[in-house]
C-alpha cells in the first residue's frame, strides 16, 4: 500500500501542471454550453436586442406622428373634409339626388317628366329598398327639344355636387331618359395601428378644391316636387 | 573511460525546464480565464443595459401611444380626408362626361338634326338621323368621323319618302 501512495504522488507531481488549464477549460466549456446551448440565454439576449431596437423605431415613429398631429389645425381639416363630404356624401341621399336632377332640368330649361328608382317607380314600397340598398340609381325623364338642350342638361347635371355618374342616356322624340348613379360612401373607421404614419394631406384639400372648381352644390338638400316626382323614390 | 562528458540533463536541469513550462501554461491559462471572465462580464453588462433600456423605451412608448390616442379625432379626420379625396379623384377620373359626348354630337357639321341618341357606359352610342337622301346620311356619318374614331352606319332605310339612318359610334 505505501508503494501505491508513492506511485500516485509521483503521478500527480508529473501531471499537476495540466490540472489548472484542464480545470479552466472545463469551466469555460460547461458555462459556454449553458449560455449558448441549453439555457437559451444567448438567443434571449439577441431577441431582447431586436425588441429594444423595434421599440426604439416605434418610439421614433410615434414622436414624428405626434409632432405632426399637434401642428394640425383640426377646424380647418374638418372644413376641408366637409367640402369633400359634400362631393361624396357619407349617406345615401335620395332627396339630394332628386333635387340635383330637378335643378339641372330647370337650369337647362328641360321639364322633368318623372323619376324612377332601380327597384321600381318612385314611391315604391319600403321593401323595394332592400333589392338595391347599396346603389343609388335613378332614371329621370325630361322633356327636351334637341340635342343641344340635351348637352346643356347633361353639362349641368355633371357639374353638380354631390357627384353623380351618368350611366345611360336615351334621347328620342323630344324626351330624354337619363340613368344616373348617386355616389356616396360611408365614413368608415379608418384608424389603424397607433404607430401607423399619418397620410400626407398637405395640399390635398387644395387639389380637390381645384378639381371641384365650377361645380355647383345645392344650398339646401331637399327634393323639389314637380309633376310626378316624389321625395323618396324607394 | 575516465574524463568523458555527460550530456544527459541532470535532475535539476529537468526541474528548471519543467517549472518554466509550468509557468507558461499557468500564465496562458490565467490569460484565457481572465479574458473569458471579461467577455462574460461584458455580456452580462449588455444584458442589464438592454433590460433597463427596454423598460425605459417601453415606458416612453406607452406615454406616446396615450398622447397619440388622445388626438385620435385628428387622425380620424386626416384619414377620412385622404380616403374621400381618393374617392373624388376616382369618380372624376373614371366617369365618362356624357356632356362632352353630347357636345361632340351637336358640333358635327351638316344640316341634319339628331333625332335619337342612345348612349350607355361601356357600350358606345347609337345616333339616329332623318334625311331627304341616303347621301345626306352618309355625309353626316363622315362628319361624325371627325369627332368619333369609330363610326359605322348600322341601318339606312327609306320610309314614306324620308330616309332614316342609325349610326353606331364609339
Amino acid at each position: 500500500m505505501p508503494n501505491n501512495g508513492v506511485a500516485v504522488r509521483k503521478l500527480w507531481e508529473r501531471w499537476k501542471w495540466v490540472a489548472y488549464p484542464v480545470g479552466v477549460g472545463v469551466v469555460i466549456w460547461v458555462s459556454l454550453g449553458w449560455l449558448v446551448g441549453s439555457s437559451d440565454a444567448w438567443q434571449s439576449l439577441t431577441v431582447r436586442q431586436d425588441e429594444v431596437r423595434e421599440q426604439q423605431e416605434k418610439v421614433a415613429r410615434l414622436k414624428e406622428k405626434l409632432a405632426v398631429m399637434t401642428q394640425v389645425n383640426l377646424g380647418q381639416e374638418k372644413a376641408n373634409l366637409g367640402i369633400m363630404v359634400e362631393a361624396i356624401p357619407a349617406v345615401k341621399q335620395v332627396p339630394g339626388l332628386l333635387a340635383e336632377l330637378a335643378a339641372a332640368g330647370n337650369a337647362a330649361g328641360a321639364a322633368m317628366a318623372g323619376v324612377r328608382g332601380t327597384a321600381g317607380d318612385v314611391g315604391a314600397t319600403e321593401s323595394a329598398v332592400a333589392v338595391n340598398s347599396q346603389e343609388l340609381v335613378l332614371t329621370a325623364s325630361f322633356v327636351v327639344t334637341d340635342i343641344q338642350q340635351v348637352g346643356k342638361l347633361l353639362t349641368d347635371m355633371e357639374k353638380r355636387l354631390p357627384l353623380l355618374r351618368v350611366r345611360r342616356v336615351q334621347f328620342s322624340k323630344g324626351k330624354i331618359d337619363v340613368e344616373v348613379e348617386g355616389v356616396w360612401s360611408p365614413l368608415g373607421k379608418l384608424v389603424g395601428e397607433v404607430d401607423q404614419p399619418l397620410p400626407e394631406t398637405k395640399g390635398l384639400a387644395e387639389s380637390v378644391k381645384r378639381k371641384l372648381a365650377g361645380f355647383v352644390s345645392l344650398p339646401v338638400v331637399a327634393a323639389t316636387s314637380s309633376g310626378s316626382v316624389r321625395e323618396n323614390p324607394f | 573511460m575516465a574524463g568523458g562528458v555527460n550530456l544527459l540533463p541532470t535532475k535539476e536541469q529537468k526541474q528548471v525546464v519543467s517549472e518554466k513550462i509550468d509557468g507558461i501554461v499557468r500564465m496562458v491559462t490565467t490569460g484565457v480565464l481572465v479574458s473569458y471572465i471579461v467577455v462574460l462580464a461584458g455580456v452580462a453588462g449588455w444584458w442589464l443595459f438592454l433590460a433597463s433600456r427596454e423598460k425605459a423605451v417601453s415606458t416612453e412608448m406607452a406615454g406616446l401611444e396615450l398622447d397619440v390616442k388622445k388626438l385620435a379625432d385628428v387622425e380620424a379626420v386626416l384619414r377620412q380626408e385622404e380616403n374621400r379625396a381618393k374617392l373624388i379623384t376616382g369618380v372624376l377620373g373614371s366617369r365618362i362626361e356624357t356632356a362632352t359626348v353630347a357636345g361632340k354630337l351637336a358640333s358635327v357639321p351638316g344640316n341634319l338634326a339628331v333625332e335619337a341618341w342612345s348612349w350607355q357606359v361601356g357600350a358606345g352610342q347609337t345616333v339616329g338621323v332623318v334625311a331627304s337622301s341616303a347621301g345626306e346620311i352618309e355625309q353626316y356619318a363622315e362628319g361624325l368621323k371627325t369627332v368619333f374614331p369609330a363610326v359605322e352606319i348600322a341601318v339606312m332605310r327609306k320610309i314614306n319618302q324620308v330616309w332614316e339612318g342609325t349610326i353606331d359610334a364609339k
